[in-house]
C-alpha cells in the first residue's frame, strides 16, 4: 500500500472540560451537561492533521409534560477527520476541524425501555470545531475548543453545541 | 488456442467491472458493489439482502440464476431470495466481481438473466492478513424521539451494525490455502409504535432483532505440473432476518443457513476437467400471529465434466457434461412454503466451440438439458468478437436460453391470516405454485461497441423476448391500514410474451494523474410499456498523495410493479387503488479514503480509513412503504 508516511511521535493529546449544550429537539426534553473530552492530532501535511475526539457527557430530564416517561441518557460522541491550522509554534494557533463523530445515546432508569437489542443506539453526524491554542511561557498549551455538531438522521434532525477549556499534553 | 488466451476472450466476453481497484473503494457487500458500479437493479424492500436484476426485468417475478460461484451455477437461494449476499462468498476475497449482464451459456450451467461471476484472488506468495471493519447509520429517527414524540411517522429504520471480515491467505510449497470469516449486522425496524409493517405480524419478545449474516469460508488449492491443479472450497451463510416473503409483500422472520461446497480440478487429464458442486440451505420461519411457520431443507448437487481438445493453436472445442440432483425435503406436517418433498434429477449435455482470429474471436456453444419427467429443452448461444481498428471492437451474442421452473415456482404455498383493521374481518390469502407451469425461453440479443484510449467508451443495444416468462399473477390484492402493507392471493402463471430491450451507454476517462471521471447511461423497456432511465457519473479525486475523494450519483426513473398492483376497492388504506408504480430514485454517494501508512504501534501493519456516504440522501417509494435514508458509514481495511 503506498502513501505518505505518517510521523506518529507527532501524536499529540488534549484533555478538555467542557459544557454540552443539546439543541433542537435534543435540547427540548433533556438539559444541558458537563463533559469530559479527550482530542489526538497528528500531522499529515501541513496544514492538515488528522484528528480524532471522544466525549462524554451526562444529561439529566428537562421540565417538560413528558418528563416521567423520559430517561436520563449518557451521551458518548467519538469522532474523526481532518483538521487545518496554523503554526503550531507560533504563539497563538488557530485550527479549524471537521469530523465525522458517533453518538451512542445511552439511556438509563426506570423510563428507559428493557428488552430492546438495540436500545442503546448510535446515530452520525457532522462536527465543526474551532480550536484556539495559547501557548505561554510558563504552562501547557492552553485551548479554548469551540463545537457545533448537527446530527444527520431524520426529518427533524437534532445537534449538540459545546464550549470547553483544555490543557494540550505535548 | 491456448488456456491463457481463452482466459482472455472470456474475460472480454463479460464485461469487468472492478469491484475493488486498488483497494481505493470499499463496499460492504457484493449487492452494493454490484449496484454502485454498475446498473444494475436493486430491488428490496429491507436492504438486508437485495435481490439484484441485471438488465430490463423490474418486477417481482423470481429471477432465473444469476450467480456463479468458482465456476458452477450457486442454485441453493432459499425462498428464491437470488442475492449475491446470501451466497457464503464475501467481497474481501476478490479483486474484481465480474457480471454480465447478457444472458449466455457459460462453460458449467446456463444464466438466462445474466451472470455474476464469483471467484477468489489468486493466492498471494506469502502470508497476508487482511480486515475490514465498517459500522454506520441510516435511516430514519434518532432514537430519541422513541421517548419523546407521539404518533411517529412511518418510516424504516434500518441501521448498520458493527460488521467487518478478516482473512488469511497463503501459499505452503505447492499449497495455497486461505480462510475467511465475516458478520454482518443490520438493525431492523421495529419499535411499535413506529413499524406497523413489522408488528403486524410479531409478537412483542421479537421487536428490534437485528438481522445478521456470519459468513465463512475455506479453501485449498494444490498446483500440480502441466497445469494441474485442484481446488476445494467450503463455506457457510448462517442467518437471521426479517425479509419479505417472496411470495407476498409482507414480512417473516427467518432463520437458516446455507452452505457450500466446490471442488474443481482443472486440466485432471490433459484432455478433461472435473467440478463437483454441493450446495445445502435450511430455512425456517416461526409462527406469526395467525401465520402459521414453516421449514424445509433445499439442497442441489451437481458434476460437471468438460472434455476439451485444442485444434491447432486457435480453435477449441469442449464438451460440457452435467448431471444434477435437486430436492426439497420437509419435516412432518408442514404446511407453509412446501407441503410435499420432492426431488429432480437432471441431465445437460453441449458442445462447446471457441475460435480465435487475427481480428476476432467466436464463440458458438449449445446445450441440451432433460428433466427427471422427461421434458427436454435446448439452448444456444453465438457470439462474435471483432477487432475493427487498434482501439475498438464490435461484440455481438445471440441467444436461445431455456429455464425450467423451480419446485418453488410448481409446488411452494404461502397462507396468511389477518384481520382487517376497519371491519374486524379475517381473511386468508394464499400464494401457490402451478404443476403446469412450463419452461420459459429468453431470445435475443446484444451488440457492444468498445472504444478504448482516451476516453473509453462502449455502446450497447439489447433486446429480449420471454416466452413463457414465469411470474406471479395475483388474484386478489389488499391495502390494509398500514401504510405499504400489501398482500395478495395469487398463483404462478406462465406469460404470453414479455420483452424488454433498450440502450446502454458508458464513458470513462483520465483527466490528468490526478482525475478520473465515468459516466453511464441506460435506457430500458419492457412489456409493462414503461421506459426507464438509469443514469450513474463518478468523478474521483486523488487530493493528496495519501488522500482520495471521489463522488458518485445514480438516479433512476419510475418502473412498473404489475404484481403489485392493487385495485381501489381492495385498498383499505387509501381507497385509491396503485397502479404498481414505483417512483423515481436516486441517491449521491461521497467518499474519502485516507492512507494511514505504517501505524507505528504494530509494526507492519498498513490501515486505510474510508468515510463513505457523506452526502449519501436517496429517496425510494417501494409499494410497501417509504423508505428514507441518510447513511454514513465508516470503513478500516488493513493489510498486514
Amino acid at each position: 500500500m503506498s502513501g505518505q508516511e505518517i510521523d506518529w511521535s507527532s501524536l499529540t493529546f488534549s484533555v478538555a472540560g467542557q459544557w454540552i449544550f443539546p439543541q433542537k429537539g435534543f435540547g427540548t426534553y433533556w438539559n444541558n451537561g458537563p463533559g469530559l473530552s479527550l482530542y489526538a492530532d497528528v500531522p499529515v501535511n501541513h496544514p492538515l492533521s488528522l484528528f480524532a475526539s471522544a466525549v462524554v457527557s451526562p444529561h439529566s430530564v428537562a421540565e417538560t409534560p413528558k418528563k416521567q416517561q423520559i430517561p436520563p441518557l449518557v451521551l458518548v460522541q467519538l469522532g474523526g477527520g481532518f483538521l487545518v491550522g496554523t503554526n503550531h509554534r507560533a504563539l497563538f494557533r488557530v485550527g479549524v476541524g471537521i469530523q465525522l463523530v458517533n453518538n451512542t445515546f445511552i439511556f438509563s432508569g426506570p423510563a428507559a425501555r428493557p428488552g430492546f437489542e438495540n436500545a442503546v443506539e448510535s446515530e452520525f453526524g457532522i462536527a465543526f470545531t474551532g480550536i484556539i491554542t495559547w501557548k505561554p511561557d510558563v504552562l501547557p498549551p492552553l485551548q479554548a475548543i469551540l463545537s457545533y455538531q448537527p446530527i444527520l438522521v431524520g426529518l427533524e434532525p437534532v445537534a449538540v453545541f459545546s464550549v470547553g477549556l483544555g490543557v494540550r499534553l505535548e | 488456442m491456448n488456456s491463457r488466451k481463452l482466459v482472455i476472450i472470456l474475460i472480454m466476453m463479460s464485461w469487468s467491472l472492478k469491484a475493488q481497484q486498488n483497494d481505493q473503494s470499499l463496499e460492504q457487500r457484493i449487492s452494493d458493489q454490484l449496484a454502485r458500479s454498475s446498473l444494475a437493479q436493486l430491488l428490496s424492500a429491507t436492504r438486508y439482502v437485495p435481490v439484484l436484476s441485471l438488465r430490463g426485468l423490474g418486477n417481482w417475478s423470481a429471477p432465473a440464476n444469476i450467480v456463479e460461484l468458482k465456476g458452477m451455477p450457486f442454485e441453493t437461494f432459499l425462498l428464491n431470495l437470488v442475492s449475491p449476499d446470501y451466497v457464503p462468498f464475501d467481497l474481501i476475497q476478490a479483486d474484481a466481481i465480474q457480471m454480465d449482464p447478457r444472458p449466455s451459456l457459460a462453460e458449467a450451467g446456463s444464466y438466462p438473466s445474466g451472470r455474476i461471476v464469483l471467484q477468489s484472488r489468486s493466492f498471494p506468495d506469502s502470508l497476508e492478513v487482511r480486515g475490514r471493519a465498517y459500522g454506520g447509520s441510516e435511516t430514519g429517527d434518532v432514537i430519541l424521539d422513541e421517548y419523546t414524540k407521539d404518533n411517529l411517522p412511518f418510516f424504516n429504520r434500518n441501521k448498520i451494525g458493527f460488521s467487518g471480515s478478516g482473512m488469511v491467505e497463503g501459499r505452503a510449497g505447492d499449497y495455497g490455502y486461505r480462510l475467511m470469516v465475516a458478520g454482518f449486522n443490520y438493525f431492523s425496524v421495529g419499535y411499535e409504535d413506529r413499524d406497523r409493517i413489522i408488528l403486524s405480524y410479531i409478537d412483542a419478545s421479537t421487536f428490534s432483532r437485528p438481522n445478521r449474516n456470519y459468513v465463512g469460508a475455506a479453501e485449498l488449492e494444490w498446483k500440480g505440473k502441466n497445469g494441474k491443479s485442484i481446488s476445494v472450497y467450503a463455506g457457510v451463510n448462517a442467518f437471521t432476518a426479517w425479509e419479505q416473503i417472496p411470495f407476498t409483500s409482507t414480512f417473516g422472520f427467518f432463520s437458516g443457513s446455507i452452505g457450500t461446497i466446490r471442488l474443481s480440478a482443472p486440466n485432471l487429464l490433459p484432455f478433461l476437467t472435473l467440478g463437483i458442486r454441493r450446495d445445502e440451505g435450511i430455512v425456517s420461519m416461526r409462527n406469526q400471529k395467525g401465520t402459521a411457520g414453516g421449514e424445509y431443507d433445499e439442497s442441489v448437487s451437481g458434476i460437471h465434466l468438460l472434455p476439451h481438445f485444442d485444434l491447432g493453436r486457435s480453435f477449441r472445442i469442449s464438451l460440457p457434461l452435467e448431471y444434477v440432483v435437486r430436492e426439497i425435503t420437509i419435516p412432518a406436517g408442514n404446511t407453509q412454503f412446501f407441503t410435499q418433498n420432492d426431488l429432480r434429477k437432471a441431465w445437460a449435455v453441449g458442445i462447446r466451440g471457441e475460435a480465435g482470429f487475427s481480428d476476432g474471436q467466436l464463440l458458438v456453444a449449445v446445450r441440451a438439458e432433460r428433466g427427471g419427467n422427461g421434458q427436454g429443452w435446448f439452448s444456444a448461444t453465438l457470439g462474435a468478437q471483432v477487432r475493427t481498428s487498434d482501439h475498438s471492437q464490435v461484440e455481438v451474442t445471440v441467444s436461445s436460453l431455456a429455464r425450467p421452473p423451480s419446485a418453488l415456482e410448481q409446488h411452494g404455498i404461502f397462507s396468511v391470516t389477518r384481520v382487517r383493521q376497519p371491519l374486524g374481518e379475517i381473511d386468508t390469502f394464499t400464494v401457490k405454485g402451478n404443476p403446469g407451469l412450463l419452461a420459459s425461453r429468453t431470445t435475443g440479443g446484444d451488440a457492444t461497441f468498445r472504444i478504448s484510449g482516451a476516453v473509453r467508451t462502449t455502446f450497447s443495444v439489447f433486446a429480449y423476448t420471454i416466452e413463457n416468462e414465469i411470474r406471479r399473477r395475483p388474484t386478489m390484492s389488499i391495502r390494509s391500514a398500514y401504510p405499504g402493507d400489501l398482500v395478495f392471493s395469487g398463483k404462478y402463471e406462465n406469460h404470453d410474451r414479455a420483452w424488454y430491450g433498450g440502450f446502454e451507454a458508458r464513458l470513462g476517462a483520465d483527466i490528468g494523474e490526478r482525475m478520473g471521471a465515468e459516466i453511464g447511461y441506460a435506457w430500458t423497456q419492457n412489456h409493462a410499456q414503461l421506459p426507464r432511465h438509469q443514469l450513474r457519473l463518478r468523478g474521483t479525486w486523488k487530493l493528496t498523495a495519501g488522500t482520495t475523494g471521489s463522488v458518485s450519483f445514480q438516479g433512476m426513473t419510475r418502473t412498473h410493479w404489475p404484481e403489485l398492483a392493487v385495485s381501489s376497492a381492495n385498498d383499505e388504506f387509501a381507497g385509491a387503488g396503485s397502479d404498481g408504480m414505483l417512483p423515481e430514485y436516486w441517491s449521491l454517494d461521497c467518499s474519502v479514503i485516507q492512507d494511514l501508512g505504517a501505524v507505528w504501534f504494530l509494526g507492519q501493519l498498513q490501515a486505510r480509513l474510508e468515510l463513505q456516504n457523506l452526502l449519501n440522501r436517496e429517496l425510494r417509494m417501494f409499494p410497501i412503504g417509504v423508505t428514507r435514508d441518510f447513511a454514513v458509514i465508516g470503513y478500516l481495511t488493513m493489510k498486514l
